[in-house]
């Protein structure tokens, strides 16, 4: 991003090839509308283009890139009419989802189509997660941030996103029991 | 991260494989590509490439001017600022010898000087090459004691009398020796010699006209030269000649210590 503010078209290049396709999958996944999707993730590149100019290596180029994206699907949310909240503490059978991800089929043909079943279960299950569970789930995932990052990009403490994430994963993981 | 299971992880990375739009691509892409030329036009801008090094130009150019100017007008004040070192090299018996040698200014300060206590500032230096010996103190003893700075007007004329004695009683003599009005002459001359704020002043036509060539000899020649001529004109018996040069040399440079050789 350095190279980029200093007028090295190529670096921006780079730096786009590197993480088009990690953000593009945080706003797909929040969203669920590839319309919705493809308009932030331009809305979000466009902030990163104009504000390289006073750009200041304060963190790592990934946690400022979520955190603009954080901002502005927030923004978006707000405009929605949507004020994502902290869902309470689930029961101890973690099943508060309404969505429930497709059962194995029985005697599946071979393991690469029951690989791809699995993923798409995985993400089914995902999209039933409480947005703020889902995006620190995203966050570390396709931003491969730490918690304390996290944490930053989301405006919270540590413990909270610790919190987000492992009722995410209890969540999946019940979920997905049917496929073990 | 150990709060997500790694098999999710897995799993997600495997199924996750969506990437944006090629139009988008190329829309970003082209943003960026524009972002980055705009600032390159700037810079290829001539006057801003040019700026920087004009105005470095342009200070350096105004710099010398000033030097040189301030030079050319106070020349022998920058010269013998480098006299004031002498001073504090002398031995303190010397320093003191000399101290106690001055005379009180009572002594010092004859009617004569008393009666125009305008004498301007003296921007000529003050200098006396004998004051550094000790057994040449008592002679030649005011300068290193004396204000070499311009001081004000108001302040020089006791000082200096206090601080030149000899010089004193040579303005005391002349003053005598000249007709009525002459110290006013030669407290216009002075001024016009030295540029102070009586020169434009037009007290005496004829005195302006008289002191015109010492004027001059005051800007062409340094007070030491001047000297140096005085004291050739005294090697080679001309007494006349230097003893008229001398009161010249007075009016141009009422402050100047004089050698006490050449006032004998």
């Amino acid at each position: 991003m350095l190279a980029y503010r200093g007028g090295d078209g190529a670096a921006f290049e780079a730096l786009y090839a590197r993480w088009r396709g990690p953000l593009y999958r945080y706003f797909l996944r929040q969203c669920g509308h590839a319309g919705q999707a493809d308009e932030l993730y331009q809305d979000v590149f466009m902030r990163v283009i104009h504000a390289a100019a006073g750009y200041e290596p304060t963190a790592k180029f990934a946690t400022w890139l979520f955190r603009i994206a954080h901002n502005r699907l927030v923004d978006h949310w707000r405009k929605a009419g949507r004020d994502p909240v902290d869902p309470p503490p689930s029961g101890e059978d973690g099943d508060d989802c309404e969505f429930d991800p497709p059962a194995p089929e029985g005697g599946a043909p071979d393991r690469e189509a029951e690989r791809k079943q699995l993923g798409a279960a995985l993400l089914a299950a995902l999209n039933s997660l409480p947005e703020l569970q889902r995006e620190a789930f995203l966050l570390a995932e396709e931003g491969g941030l730490t918690l304390e990052e996290v944490a930053s990009v989301c405006g919270v403490g540590r413990e909270t996103i610790k919190s987000r994430l492992r009722y995410a994963t209890e969540k999946l993981r019940h979920k997905l029991e049917s496929w073990r | 991260m150990s709060e997500i299971d790694s098999r999710h992880s897995r799993i997600y990375r495997e199924a996750s494989s969506e990437e944006p739009p090629a139009a988008l691509d190329a829309a970003i892409l082209d943003a960026a590509r524009k972002q980055v030329a705009k600032p390159e036009r700037h810079a290829r801008s001539p006057w801003l490439r040019w700026m920087a090094p004009a105005s470095a130009i342009a200070t350096l150019v105004l710099g010398v001017s000033i030097a040189l100017l301030v030079e050319r007008e106070q020349p022998e004040t920058t010269r013998d600022m480098s006299i004031h070192p002498i001073r504090s090299l002398q031995s303190p018996s010397t320093a003191r010898t000399t101290e106690s040698d001055l005379p009180k200014p009572a002594d010092s300060l004859a009617p004569e000087m008393t009666a125009k206590p305008e004498v301007p500032a003296p921007t000529a230096p003050l200098r006396a090459p004998t004051a550094t010996s000790p057994a040449q103190a008592p002679a030649a003893l005011p300068a290193p004691a004396a204000p070499v700075l311009a001081p004000r007007p108001a302040e020089v004329a006791p000082a200096a009398a206090q601080a030149f004695p000899a010089e004193s009683r040579a303005k005391a003599v002349e003053s005598k020796l000249s007709a009525p009005g002459a110290a006013a002459e030669s407290n216009a001359a002075a001024d016009s010699a030295l540029g102070g704020p009586g020169a434009a002043a037009p007290a005496a036509p004829a005195a302006a006209v008289r002191l015109a060539p010492l004027r001059q000899q005051a800007t062409q020649r340094s007070p030491e030269a001047w000297l140096a001529d005085i004291s050739r004109l005294r090697r080679e018996g001309r007494d006349k000649e230097a003893a008229e040069q001398l009161a010249e040399f007075r009016i141009a440079y009422p402050a100047y210590a004089v050698p006490e050789n050449l006032l004998k």
